[in-house]
């Protein structure tokens, strides 16, 4: 029974961690109507320049979040201006392809700058945990967990509460009928792709906190925020929070109580498995926050 | 600049002679020369590295008939390598079967899976199979990495399957992917003249319209991608034999995934040429980087993703279409002189 608790809490935790990434790809994929592959190298750059950050300057990880939001605005900015909106009236293949050159060089960049090994940021507190009505809870874990809903949650309010937010989700719902209403849905992309960026360098964080990390691991890292996506309908902030939760959970029993060793094959699977049954997401999509 | 050279009357009436061979005249005289060029003693790197551009064409221009052809882009070219080669290791272990005969078995398999799961996928729209597509070969490795009788995560060794010296057994693998690449290349040129080819072609450019003329396009892509597929599984049960040894984060790497689509995409989709001419550019450039003291920082994906950008954002059909512009833009000069 403590067992079955233990699991379940581990689960709920580690899948809020993933319900990270996924809001800013849902984001990004709800106005562009665009897959960013590159979602999860971007957020391994995240996670590599707060090991730097915290192995060279002794910057806590929860600070290097922090900072990370204006840095990675401004990334995606940059990746959206020059590569993304060059090609945003081709084919939609083509934004696919151009986000697959740009991860390619970025994993081998990070591979040069930081080598192939795996890494690990540990702070202070990584190794410690408390103890929650019978069931150890890591602190770190806690801690990433507070920080995904602090950002989840925020972005929602974003999207509630203020101008950008609502031109965001009015372009993501009918970009022409936006256009019309008077809103910049060029800008509106632009600054959607900057947010669904910073979220992805503080989900690299999160991630690089509680996850030992090598260069190639942003696959597996692209493909659940996919999947959580998808699961929780394109452009659907709470949904995709809600079906990271069920990740974890998932991932969290099957790891316990089936194997370790089939927990990607089990991700990759449902991934394939909801793509050919319900592309569109299973909930409700269209940012409806 | 260059005058036009006219053709010796003996060569012409050679050429009508062969009128039906007349298109494939360079192709042939092509294979030619790489049949013979083994035959020469080349030292040993040589044979290898041309060896080695020949598994790239056999791959780019297999991963051309769905990724060009069909339209339907794939980051997962490397599922049907993969499943080649650990067919291959598996007939091997338990027969002893060398690779030209393990090749056929290893690529029906791989367009037996290409069917298995076309089935479903080619059906979704382009960006959702490219995803799809990759998530497969993820899926492939880890089961095939963590099954028993694949041997786990050791692997399987295939030594042996060849019992001749060193340098006749780079001369057998060395034929071996050039036949591949003979049939790789047949095929795309029999596609381009076919009913099949042009229905693909169909399909990509306007679906609807396809279908509303009486293209079976889920039929048609199905094709495709089997015949993609079968190509690809057939290159890996080559491979496996080559490495002597299979494991699955070795026959399952994104890099050949990766090598397939930049080989074929700057080459330029849709042509014959193409896949084979950014096969040969490419691996050369590869050889380059990793050779020479470049080879140490390994930027050699750093520069094919950054020549994969350039293509889609400034050259969209690759060198060939760069040249087939450039001869558009000459022809009418060359014939307001003549």
């Amino acid at each position: 029974m403590t067992n079955v608790f233990q699991t379940l809490l581990s689960g709920l935790l580690s899948g809020g961690v993933y319900a990270l990434p996924a809001v800013g790809l849902s984001l990004i994929w709800g106005v562009m109507k665009i897959v960013n592959i590159a979602h999860g190298v971007l957020a391994l750059l995240g996670s590599y320049l707060a090991l730097t950050l915290f192995r060279a300057l002794g910057i806590d990880p929860l600070l290097a979040a922090v900072l990370m939001l204006p840095v990675f605005f401004l990334i995606g900015l940059i990746v959206q201006h020059t590569l993304v909106r060059p090609v945003i009236n081709q084919p939609e293949i083509s934004s696919l392809m151009i986000l697959f050159a740009f991860t390619i060089v970025l994993e081998n960049v990070i591979t040069r700058v930081w080598t192939g090994d795996f890494r690990a940021m540990t702070p202070a507190y990584s190794g410690m945990s408390l103890d929650f009505a019978g069931a150890n809870l890591s602190v770190v874990r806690t801690i990433t967990f507070g920080l995904a809903v602090v950002a989840v949650f925020g972005l929602d309010a974003l999207l509630a509460r203020t101008y950008i937010g609502k031109a965001i989700r009015a372009t993501a719902q009918n970009q022409t009928a936006a256009m019309l209403a008077g809103i910049d849905t060029d800008r509106v992309a632009l600054i959607a792709f900057g947010i669904g960026t910073a979220l992805a360098g503080v989900a690299g964080v999160a991630l690089g906190l509680i996850y030992s990390f090598h260069p190639s691991v942003h696959i597996l890292w692209v493909v659940k925020s996919f999947l959580v996506t998808v699961l929780g309908g394109v452009g659907n902030i709470r949904g995709a929070f809600a079906a990271g939760l069920l990740l974890g959970v998932a991932e969290s029993f099957l790891g316990t109580y089936v194997s370790f060793r089939w927990v990607d094959f089990f991700i990759y699977g449902l991934l394939l498995l909801v793509l050919l049954v319900r592309p569109q997401g299973l909930l409700r999509g269209a940012a409806s926050a | 600049m260059s005058k036009t050279v006219p053709l010796p009357s003996q060569w012409e009436r050679l050429a009508e002679g062969t009128q039906r061979l007349r298109p494939f005249g360079a192709w042939l005289v092509l294979l030619t020369l790489l049949i013979v060029f083994p035959l020469l003693q080349p030292p040993l790197f040589y044979m290898r590295l041309v060896g080695t551009i020949l598994l790239f064409v056999v791959l780019a221009q297999s991963w051309n008939i769905i990724g060009g052809y069909t339209g339907y882009i794939s980051f997962g070219h490397v599922t049907f390598f993969g499943i080649g080669a650990y067919v291959a290791a598996l007939l091997f272990r338990s027969a002893g079967w060398p690779p030209y005969a393990a090749a056929l078995p290893a690529g029906l398999a791989a367009a037996l899976f290409a069917l298995l799961i076309g089935f479903p996928t080619l059906r979704l729209r382009g960006p959702y199979f490219a995803i799809a597509t990759l998530a497969l070969s993820l899926i492939v490795q880890v089961a095939l990495a963590n099954l028993p009788f694949t041997g786990s995560g050791e692997g399987i060794v295939v030594r042996g399957g060849m019992p001749f010296t060193r340098v006749a057994l780079e001369q057998a693998f060395y034929f071996c992917y050039l036949a591949l690449a003979g049939l790789t290349v047949g095929a795309v040129i029999w596609m381009e003249r076919s009913k099949f080819g042009y229905g693909l072609r169909a399909i990509r450019d306007d679906q609807d319209v396809a279908l509303s003329v009486g293209v079976s396009a889920i039929r048609l892509k199905l094709a495709a991608f089997a015949l993609s597929s079968f190509f690809a599984g057939m290159a890996g049960s080559v491979y496996a034999h080559q490495a002597a040894y299979v494991s699955a984060p070795d026959v399952f790497t994104l890099d050949i995934s990766i090598k397939s689509l930049v080989y074929a995409v700057v080459g330029g989709t849709s042509t014959v040429l193409g896949p084979v001419i950014g096969s040969v550019l490419m691996e050369l450039l590869n050889i380059g980087l990793t050779t020479s003291a470049l080879g140490q920082i390994r930027i050699d994906h750093i520069v094919f993703g950054v020549l994969l950008a350039i293509v889609v954002l400034a050259a969209p059909r690759g060198i060939m279409g760069a040249l087939q512009s450039l001869s558009h833009i000459r022809r009418p000069r060359r014939t307001g002189r003549g």
